[in-house]
């Protein structure tokens, strides 16, 4: 393993938080919406504080890791050699798959919106090339990318939601009772599935060095993130009220074309959509990277660059074959991903390493 | 490795100048000199066909707006045919600032339009969505345009003058598909055809004509202009207005701004009463003739009744046309929930039935904030003058 | 293809080596007029005094060598050839530096750096004295990076001249320069300039290592120093700062930098490289912080602008119309009507006349440069435009795209973008914003990638020890502005 290709927990947490900003576009506000209606936009807050807990449990549940290891490493302590690699390769599959939906809804999305004459083939095909190009460059060259592009993405973002805060009407948003609790805990759940995409970067813990100081650091850009998806909720609910919302298959972008800076640009729409291009890139690169980790330990080899053109060769052809039009993306998007996220994040990665711990393997 | 991946790079940038799939490279690629901005949609229908007209507005460089005009089965496949026409650019709709429908086309039902709006990735939802009364929109595009005017240039300009003038506002896309959605009635701008402006060169000019009412999707009627401005009392949506009045025995010219509404529901008997609607608006004193001394307190009070009469009879005249139209396109309910939420949820009963004959209290409060520093208009007497200033001295 | 293929170094030339005869010196020297050899007798032996003309001060070889020499008093004719020698060696002649040399190639390496040689054949000796001539540029204002407030001083081609200079402003003990020798044929001396005790020793010793192995026949120019230390010599980024001043290069050291200064060349070179140092200008020390702040932020959006404008333009005309406002999209339709190229056309045809004239302007004497610019300006700007060349919103893209270059203080930089904007102009016409975003996230990764003696290049915007945003946008006042950089990881307090 490439011992100088280290990086520390700060730059996982902001290669997450900029990776995982491109499924927020794709699922929100829609989903959270209808689970929680009109009080959808306080749904971060309870999906922070669920986050919060489950950062707790996975950190509890990780404590006594060794210096270099990642998730894989543990899972084959936890599981058993024959397990681990089981374990290992369901992930890989997995992670493939993942990266090509990735990459096609990225291609979707411009489709729908700026480029409708576009080919999602080609889209998908240059977005996972690129992304191939930079997990091969390294995890230090990724983690460094997201920490250059992160406050970009949250200027531009906080630039849309100060011009788009005018059209927000009260009326839309409130009111919120007690009585909507219930619904708001609801709500919080396809953010969460957001927050548990995290879990895919804990198999890139092997390239993590320790640093004292930094052991918050993941909870404070999970906050941050709660914060950017609280903005997209206030401002898209807000402008297009709950049923609008529903109505609209993607309510962000609705919003977001009305907006014109100053009367300088006008639609920012197509500048905001390319500038998630970076998000999409990040969440790629970091799959097809962990992708090409785990088939390092599987297959026990020294270097991981190798492994990057099969990862990214399965996950062209997961692109080009999952769904052919936006109606065969639907049910992949709203159901399997989400599902499968869910599954990952709160159930098989806590189990294996609930098991390592009672095996007292880890 | 890295020699590898650039390869792979280069692999794909070259299979997509293969052109082997459909819409590769130079996808939605378009000269800016072969397009044609269009700011004015116009929407009618005939038969079972949709007529789009669409208007380009002034021109940088001079000469009457370009009007084309196709017809075809559905608002998109005419807008498509428009592309079709032989004056060689391509009609460029994502500028469009204001869809403009004829009152028949809104009386059969606007959800295509707004079908339109919400699918096209060229028109935005902030998109005007203006009612032609008493014409078609198409005719009224057609007619409007010259070398000096347009629907979208009179569009324009009411944008900054409405909002004063308390004859309207305009609403959008969005408003309308929000509050259709949530309440299933709306407000739209109306607009008619008004004899042309001298040396204009069009044959009408475009004035506001009040409000529309949508419900359900269709043109259900229009507010008359007290109507009008008590709909925009209620809702918020006022800016300001001149208001004339008649007050002891003077012409008295206001103009009223800063116009605040509160709507407060009234329970009891565990259930919702009535909803009682204070508004409050500031006045400035414009004009004066007759006699009238607004230095005086009691005169200014009377003056200051006299509007908050007007007021009230706008804005019960507005709720009264909801409630007999049994549109709720005041937001009533909403604002009404707002206030009291949970007791509304539990007390209310059905909105929908309770709507028609909820009894609404309205008070007016206006303040006469300034007269301007102008005494007694000019014209009057000397004498008074001379009287006013002893008054002062002792 | 060779492209791929690793080039094997050339065969070493042998040097001369062997015990040293004024003979065999001689031979060395074949050929060359400017060598020459006297004869003298020095304490009653016969020596040879040799050396290369042009080199050597003749005066100090006439007054401080030659008459000491043939001085009886100190050099009485009983005294030996060994006694001479030692005598040489001890200081009766007025040498500031003497050395004893028996190998012919250590004697023949001091002729050729200003030495005299008083070559002793009986005992294959030879003593070298230092007799440098002093004929060298006198110290001028920097030609490239003037401020108006600051020292006027800069660097030139004698590295004892620069070497002082740095001494002057850095007057600690534990400024340490360690010397080597460069170049096959040019043996060119380079020193390795830092702070003892305070510079990362793992920096200075890897610059000094590098240094020590530059693989080069000759050192003549920048460029073997800059590719031979650099990290990734493929990148057109740069990765050593260069300076012609003084004050900067000892700004630099004091923030945990390593100096190199090289004979014959009037600049210095500063390592590790960072991308936020080639922002930074002398002017900003001298000016209050929060100008120096304002203007540092405005030079990096200047590059934004000079790297992405063109290509922004490239994609909205021709692929994203609906961002531009009604009224300017109408007046861009209007201003394009007789102009027959594709948009497209007319910023690459923009681009390449714009680099042709900067590259005239380069090559050109200083009067007609003057006037290649006006003619630059009449022919580019106003004539293609009233003949429809191009569209007047090209022209002024372009022009705002270079001028926003210039402001970079760096032009190793700056050409770097040019490559950049060229690029991405390209993908802006094959893919409008997305070949845009995508050329734009290459980009930021293979800088990201970059690393400068184990310093990433991108701090502090990006590395292990934090994003420090403020610290790279801003000048911090003096009082609470720290000396050193983190990143650097220098030592001690």
């Amino acid at each position: 393993m490439e011992r100088t290709d280290l990086i520390s927990e700060r730059q996982l947490s902001v290669l997450a938080f900029s990776g995982l900003l491109s499924p927020l576009i794709r699922m929100l506000p829609r989903s959270a919406v209808y689970l929680a209606g009109r009080s959808a936009w306080l749904s971060p807050a309870a999906a922070a504080a669920a986050g919060a807990a489950y950062f707790a449990l996975m950190r509890a549940l990780l404590r006594g890791r060794g210096l270099r290891d990642g998730l894989a490493e543990m899972a084959g302590r936890a599981l058993g050699s024959a397990g681990g690699k089981v374990f290992c390769a369901v992930s890989a599959l997995w992670l493939t798959f993942y990266a090509g939906f990735i990459a096609r809804s990225a291609a979707e999305r411009l489709l729908s919106s700026v480029y409708t004459d576009g080919s999602a083939p080609m889209f998908s095909a240059l977005l996972l090339a690129a992304s191939a190009a930079a997990a091969a460059c390294g995890t230090k060259t990724l983690a460094r990318t997201a920490e250059i592009f992160a406050p970009v993405i949250l200027g531009i973002f906080a630039l849309v939601i100060a011009f788009a805060l005018p059209d927000v009407r009260a009326a839309n948003l409130l009111p919120v009772t007690y009585k909507d609790a219930g619904r708001i805990l609801l709500g919080s759940l396809p953010i969460t599935d957001i927050v548990g995409a995290s879990v895919y970067f804990l198999f890139l813990l092997s390239h993590v060095e320790k640093k004292p100081g930094e052991g918050k650091q993941p909870l404070r850009w999970m906050l941050l993130q709660m914060l950017v998806i609280l903005g997209v909720m206030v401002i898209t609910v807000g402008s297009c009220g709950e049923k609008l919302t529903l109505h609209l298959g993607s309510a962000f972008f609705m919003v977001i074309r009305n907006i014109s800076i100053l009367g300088v640009i006008e639609r920012v729409e197509a500048l905001v959509i390319t500038i998630w291009i970076t998000t999409d890139f990040l969440l790629d690169a970091t799959l097809l990277m962990t992708d090409a980790e785990i088939l390092r330990g599987i297959f026990g080899a020294e270097r991981r660059a190798p492994f990057v053109i099969p990862a990214a060769a399965g996950a062209a052809a997961s692109a080009l074959l999952a769904a052919k039009s936006a109606f065969g993306l639907q049910p992949l998007s709203e159901l399997l991903v989400p599902a499968a996220n869910l599954f990952f994040a709160f159930i098989l990665i806590p189990a294996v390493l609930a098991v390592g711990k009672l095996r007292k393997k880890l | 490795m890295k020699k590898l991946t650039a390869a792979l790079l280069a692999a794909a940038l070259c299979l997509s100048l293969s052109g082997c799939s459909v819409g590769g490279l130079f996808s939605n690629y378009r000269e800016i000199d072969s397009l044609e901005l269009v700011r004015t949609i116009a929407v009618d229908k005939t038969g079972d066909a949709v007529l789009a007209t669409a208007g380009s507005g002034p021109l940088a460089e001079g000469g009457a707006p370009h009007i084309s005009q196709a017809e075809a089965s559905t608002l998109s496949l005419a807008l498509e045919e428009l592309q079709r026409k032989p004056q060689g650019r391509e009609a460029l709709l994502s500028h469009t600032e204001t869809l403009l429908v004829g009152e028949d086309t809104a009386r059969d039902g606007l959800d295509f339009v707004l079908d339109y709006a919400e699918r096209s990735p060229d028109i935005r939802l902030k998109t005007n969505l203006v009612v032609a009364r008493g014409s078609g929109a198409g005719e009224l595009l057609k007619k409007a345009a010259s070398e000096r005017s347009s629907v979208a240039a009179a569009l324009e300009t009411m944008k900054d003058s409405l909002p004063a003038s308390g004859k309207g506002c305009l609403f959008t896309c969005a408003d309308a598909a929000c509050a259709l959605a949530e309440r299933g009635c709306a407000l739209l701008m109306a607009v008619e055809a008004a004899p042309p402006v001298e040396d204009d060169g069009a044959e009408i000019s475009v004035a506001p004509a009040g409000l529309a009412v949508l419900k359900d999707g269709r043109l259900a009627g229009f507010l008359t202009e007290d109507e009008t401005a008590g709909a925009l009392l209620l809702t918020g949506c006022f800016r300001g207005m001149n208001a004339d009045i008649e007050y002891g025995g003077a012409r008295v010219s206001l103009h009223l701004s800063g116009a605040k509404c509160s709507l407060e529901p009234v329970f009891g008997d565990g259930r919702l009463l009535r909803a009682d609607a204070a508004l409050s608006v500031q006045a400035d004193l414009d004009a004066l003739s007759g006699s009238g001394d607004p230095n005086n307190e009691d005169w200014r009070r009377g003056a200051e009744e006299a509007v908050s009469e007007l007021l009230c009879k706008m804005a019960v005249a507005a709720l009264a046309r909801s409630q007999a139209m049994d549109a709720d396109f005041l937001g009533l309910g909403e604002t009404l929930c707002r206030r009291a939420p949970l007791r509304f949820g539990s007390q209310c009963g059905n909105w929908a039935e309770l709507f028609p004959r909820l009894e609404v209290r309205v008070t007016a409060g206006t303040v006469l904030r300034r007269t301007y520093d102008i005494d007694n208009p000019l014209g009057a007497s000397g004498g008074e003058k001379e009287d006013h200033w002893n008054e002062l001295i002792s | 293809m060779s492209l791929f293929r690793k080039k094997e170094p050339p065969a070493a030339v042998p040097e001369p080596s062997g015990p040293v005869t004024s003979a065999r010196l001689a031979e060395v020297f074949d050929g060359c007029y400017d060598y020459e050899r006297r004869d003298v007798r020095a304490g009653g032996c016969q020596a040879a005094l040799c050396f290369i003309d042009g080199l050597i001060s003749s005066n100090a070889v006439a007054e401080l060598i030659l008459r000491p020499l043939t001085d009886e008093r100190r050099f009485p004719p009983a005294l030996g050839a060994r006694e001479a020698a030692q005598r040489i060696l001890g200081g009766t002649v007025y040498a500031y530096t003497a050395r004893e040399r028996r190998d012919l190639g250590d004697a023949a390496a001091d002729l050729l750096n200003g030495y005299c040689a008083v070559v002793f054949d009986g005992l294959r000796l030879a003593v070298t004295l230092e007799v440098k001539s002093s004929e060298k540029r006198s110290i001028d204002q920097p030609k490239e990076e003037k401020v108006v407030k600051g020292s006027k001083d800069a660097f030139i081609e004698v590295l004892k001249s620069n070497t002082a200079l740095v001494r002057k402003k850095l007057r600690s003990p534990a400024l340490k320069i360690r010397q080597t020798t460069i170049g096959r044929k040019t043996r060119t001396q380079a020193v390795i300039v830092y702070l003892g005790g305070f510079t990362n020793r793992s920096i200075a010793a890897e610059a000094e290592r590098r240094l020590a192995a530059v693989d080069a026949e000759g050192v003549l120019s920048s460029a073997v120093i800059e590719e031979n230390l650099a990290d990734t010599p493929n990148t057109p980024f740069p990765q050593m700062l260069t300076t012609e001043r003084p004050d900067k290069f000892c700004t630099n050291l004091l923030e945990g930098r390593v100096g190199i200064l090289v004979d014959g060349l009037p600049v210095g070179f500063l390592v590790p490289g960072t991308f936020s140092q080639f922002f930074k200008v002398p002017e900003d020390h001298a000016s209050h912080f929060l100008v120096a702040s304002a203007l540092t932020i405005l030079r990096y959006l200047s590059a934004v602008l000079a790297v992405f404008l063109p290509a922004f333009y490239v994609a909205v005309a021709m692929y994203h119309q609906e961002m531009i406002p009604a009224k300017l999209v109408q007046s861009i339709i209007a201003s394009r009507q007789s102009v027959p190229f594709p948009a497209a056309f007319e910023v690459l045809a923009m681009l390449i006349s714009f680099e042709l004239l900067q590259e005239a302007g380069l090559r050109l004497p200083n009067p007609a440069k003057e006037t290649v610019s006006i003619i630059g300006a009449l022919i580019v700007g106003q004539a293609a435009v009233e003949a429809k060349v191009v569209s007047p919103v090209v022209v002024i893209v372009i022009a705002l795209s270079a001028i926003a270059g210039y402001t970079t203080p760096n032009q190793d930089l700056n050409a770097a973008f040019r490559l950049c904007r060229l690029i991405l102009v390209i993908l802006a016409i094959l893919l409008g914003l997305f070949g845009l975003s995508l050329g734009c996230v290459l980009i930021v990764c293979h800088l990201a990638s970059l690393e400068s003696f184990g310093v990433p290049y991108m701090s502090p915007f990006a590395g292990a020890e934090g994003n420090h945003l403020l610290r790279a946008l801003t000048r911090y006042p003096m009082k609470k502005k720290r000396d050193r950089e983190p990143e650097l990881g220098p030592e001690g307090k």
